[in-house]
């Protein structure tokens, strides 16, 4: 199929025909939804190599299992979902993965010192200030579209602490992001 | 306030950033997809292949052997109506009159005659 034809079709369209071997329709859907997965796992904490390796093992695996997709969410949100599942189990093995409440390092936060406006907000700075836990949760329950349950499944911990790191990690980029806000949640939370 | 929030951090987590070498990251993935295929599609053939070679090996020692055992059983049948016809004719000969007397003349005869014929062989050297 043209190049010309595949960029017409729907992402459904282009998922129904890639289930049945059509790789440039598939390459189609790397084409568009490329960018989402390889930010996705770059917010999730991965170097920008590490990230695109994660991301093209997501797409190829996604082929594989493309015939599952039935279009009932968007195919962004379902590729985005196996990605953020892989970085996790590439973690896992390769024994990175310390769920743990350390913060980043000193020269991270002193680019982080000065609260940015709504007008210059920046997600990926901000991600910065969370702690590597917090960073995952966040990532995945907002990038990865996993829900709570989902995420405490993923990462292995209770789904309390999940919540937690979650509440955490969104006080912080609150504050970091939208600070007026942020400023009355706390005040909010402290009353 | 906190779900207007939630929403806005959605849509911040939905802007994907921009990537200068996102065709590039396309064609890689697809090159690997097309490697993939090519190597499951001679895995498939090769796999076939060996799947086709029992097959034939099973059926040509298959046939081999029906026919070995039709060849034995035509065998066995041939030299068994053979013996009975003979010892149907030795039966016939003895009930002739001089029927005994003959059979040992001829015997007799046919050793003489492969006697002759060794000695003659042994005699040529």
């Amino acid at each position: 199929m043209g190049a010309v034809k595949t960029a017409a079709l729907h992402d459904v369209e282009l998922a129904a025909l890639a289930a049945a071997g059509d790789r440039a329709a598939y390459g189609e859907l790397v084409r568009r939804h490329g960018p989402a997965v390889r930010g996705l796992v770059r917010r999730m904490g991965a170097d920008s190599s590490a990230a695109d390796d994660v991301a093209q093992d997501a797409f190829i695996l996604g082929f594989e299992q493309v015939a599952e997709f039935r279009g009932e969410g968007a195919f962004a949100g379902w590729i985005k979902r196996i990605a953020a599942r892989l970085y996790l189990r590439r973690m896992k093995k390769d024994a990175r993965l310390f769920l743990t409440d350390q913060t980043p390092d000193e020269e991270d936060h002193s680019a982080l010192d000065e609260p940015r406006t709504a007008s210059r907000m920046d997600l990926d700075t901000a991600l910065k200030a969370l702690s590597g836990v917090e960073r995952l949760c966040v990532s995945l329950c907002y990038g990865g579209d996993l829900s709570h349950s989902e995420a405490a499944e993923a990462l292995n911990l209770p789904l309390g602490t999940v919540k937690s790191h979650v509440k955490r990690g969104l006080d912080k980029l609150r504050a970091r992001l939208a600070p007026e806000a942020g400023l009355g949640a706390t005040r909010l939370g402290h009353v | 306030m906190s779900d207007d929030f939630d929403a806005q951090l959605g849509r911040l987590f939905n802007q994907a950033p921009a990537f200068p070498d996102n065709e590039a990251f396309a064609a890689r993935v697809t090159a690997r997809l097309d490697r993939d295929w090519t190597m499951r599609r001679i895995m498939i053939g090769v796999g076939g292949l060996a799947a086709g070679m029992v097959v034939a090996w099973q059926f040509v020692a298959g046939r081999f052997n029906v026919e070995v055992a039709t060849v034995s059983s035509d065998a066995q049948s041939m030299i068994d109506s053979g013996v009975g016809r003979m010892m149907i004719s030795l039966d016939r000969l003895s009930t002739l009159p001089a029927g005994g007397e003959t059979l040992w003349l001829a015997a007799a005869l046919g050793v003489a005659a492969l006697a002759f014929g060794v000695t003659r062989a042994v005699e040529s050297f």
